[in-house]
């Protein structure tokens, strides 16, 4: 549990530095870290006894933008929507990172 | 006996409507007997177009286009039913990518050409968007020349016209009275303030500006400020704005709002200082010495560095590809590095002079009339 917490931890600032200065695949590996950690974090605490808030937590903090991400990404490669999906980034940014203080309260208050 | 050709035009924007009616005009004075048909505003209405749908509800920005999506919905499906009963000759999109490229996506389906005048800004942000371009635009109408190249290297067929503002300006007469009655005394330095022409982008911009003005204001005392507001709908809120601020920080800076008679106040101007935008062209016209900044959240700077691809926001600079200009992004209120810059360029006489030098070197570039007309000839060509 502490190395998936330290990994929680560290991939957010990792992810946004290497994000910030264009290094997009690099972002991408640690955004990949920080996604799989907090979901396995988040399985750990939740899913036995609240299922439903597990998959409530899931839906706009994992699904939503990593939908997004994956369509901006498509977008990039071959172009195949009017809109600018440029939001994807948006939205990752504003709902993924929600998932890391969710998990630390969690944890907090069933340790309390 | 040949049925008169039809034009779909559509622009979203005041500043798309303005320059879709002068390149109506154009089209006119060339072919008479075209028609056209499509979305713009008054002036456009103005210039002979069946507007399908007034444009002026229509326009909004960001978040706020969610709640006009039905609105909008309602907007295609008309021009998509005119596009199947009607045929046009051609499709013209004016600026205003987001909507007007499911318009082209619609078109080229039922083999209508496109051809898109004044391009959105795909080589500031976004580059990757020229596939979506090569898709569905047959030909794009640039008015930067950098542009042409841009699309060229990324195989969509495209040509340089000018830059329509420059028509306008051509054409605009200037009240040489209230110039003079602008600039008041022959000592005082005026310093011109512009904060944009949305309401969100004054919000957000002139309480930085006002707080820049107390900075110049101490370093020159003898300094006049003027506030442009480009609209009257926005002179409300610039007043209040002002006025709050006045009251709340420094009583004795005197602050004038110029409404609409935006170039008689930059040519009274020492010096402006505006968001980064079209009027920094306009400013440049004038060779008047000028400071840019553009102001956006944390947030928003944070998640779309990556995604710039210009080292240059202001559109001068971009022309120059060098800094003439001091221009910066402002994720914060930094007041002080703006009124540091409009400072020197006050008191410097070699930094002015280096400036306004560059200015004229811009202008000699793109400064010419005669784009509307250049882009009517292309639209010609394509029927």
């Amino acid at each position: 549990m502490t190395l998936l917490i330290i990994l929680s931890i560290l991939s957010l600032p990792l992810t946004a530095a290497c994000y910030f200065y264009s290094k997009i695949k690099l972002s991408v590996f640690f955004a990949l870290i920080f996604i799989v950690s907090n979901i396995i974090f988040a399985h750990g605490l939740l899913y036995e006894d609240y299922t439903i808030f597990f998959y409530l937590l899931m839906a706009p903090c994992v699904m939503l933008p990593v939908s997004c991400l994956i369509g901006f990404a498509l977008d990039v490669k071959y172009g195949i929507f009017c809109i600018d999906t440029s939001f994807s980034s948006i939205v990752a940014w504003v709902f993924t990172p929600i998932l890391l203080p969710i998990n630390l309260i969690i944890l907090f208050l069933g340790n309390c | 006996m040949e049925t008169a050709k039809k034009i779909f035009i559509s622009a979203g924007e005041t500043s798309g409507d303005m320059h879709g009616s002068n390149l109506m005009r154009e089209i006119h004075k060339k072919n008479p007997s075209i028609k056209f048909y499509g979305l713009g505003r008054n002036k456009m209405t103005e210039a002979g177009l069946q507007c399908i749908h007034d444009m002026s509800s229509h326009s909004v920005m960001r978040l706020q286009a969610l709640k006009k999506i039905p609105g909008l919905w309602k907007v295609f499906k008309d021009c998509y039913r005119f596009f199947d009963e009607e045929k046009p000759e051609l499709l013209i999109l004016i600026d205003y990518v987001g909507f007007n490229l499911y318009l082209a996506k619609a078109a080229k389906k039922r083999d209508i050409p496109v051809m898109y005048y004044i391009s959105p800004q795909l080589w500031a942000h976004g580059s990757w968007r020229i596939k979506k371009i090569k898709k569905f635009v047959d030909r794009m109408v640039v008015i930067y020349p950098f542009e042409e190249m841009f699309y060229t290297n990324g195989g969509v067929s495209a040509k340089y016209v000018g830059h329509p503002l420059f028509d306008e300006l051509n054409a605009r007469e200037i009240d040489e009275v209230l110039v003079e009655k602008i600039k008041a005394g022959e000592d005082q330095a005026i310093v011109s303030l512009l904060p944009g022409s949305r309401k969100q982008e004054i919000r957000g911009l002139l309480p930085i500006l006002l707080k820049t003005a107390i900075v110049i204001h101490e370093r020159v005392p003898s300094a006049k400020f003027i506030v442009s507001c480009s609209n009257t709908r926005n002179l409300e809120l610039i007043d209040s704005i002002a006025q709050h601020f006045t009251s709340t920080n420094n009583k004795k800076l005197s602050i004038e709002i110029v409404t609409e008679k935006i170039s008689e106040m930059l040519k009274a101007s020492s010096i402006c200082i505006c968001n980064s935008g079209t009027v920094t062209l306009e400013i440049a016209n004038y060779q008047i010495p000028m400071i840019t900044c553009y102001r956006v959240s944390p947030l928003a700077y944070f998640v779309s560095k990556p995604h710039i691809d210009t080292p240059y926001i202001c559109l001068v600079n971009a022309i120059a590809k060098r800094e003439v200009v001091p221009e910066k992004t402002m994720y914060r209120d930094d007041y002080k590095w703006l009124a540091s810059r409009a400072i020197e360029m006050l008191l410097n006489e070699e930094k002015r002079q280096m400036c306004i030098d560059g200015l004229k070197e811009v202008t000699s570039a793109i400064g010419s009339p005669g784009a509307s007309a250049k882009a009517a000839d292309e639209a010609l060509d394509m029927i």
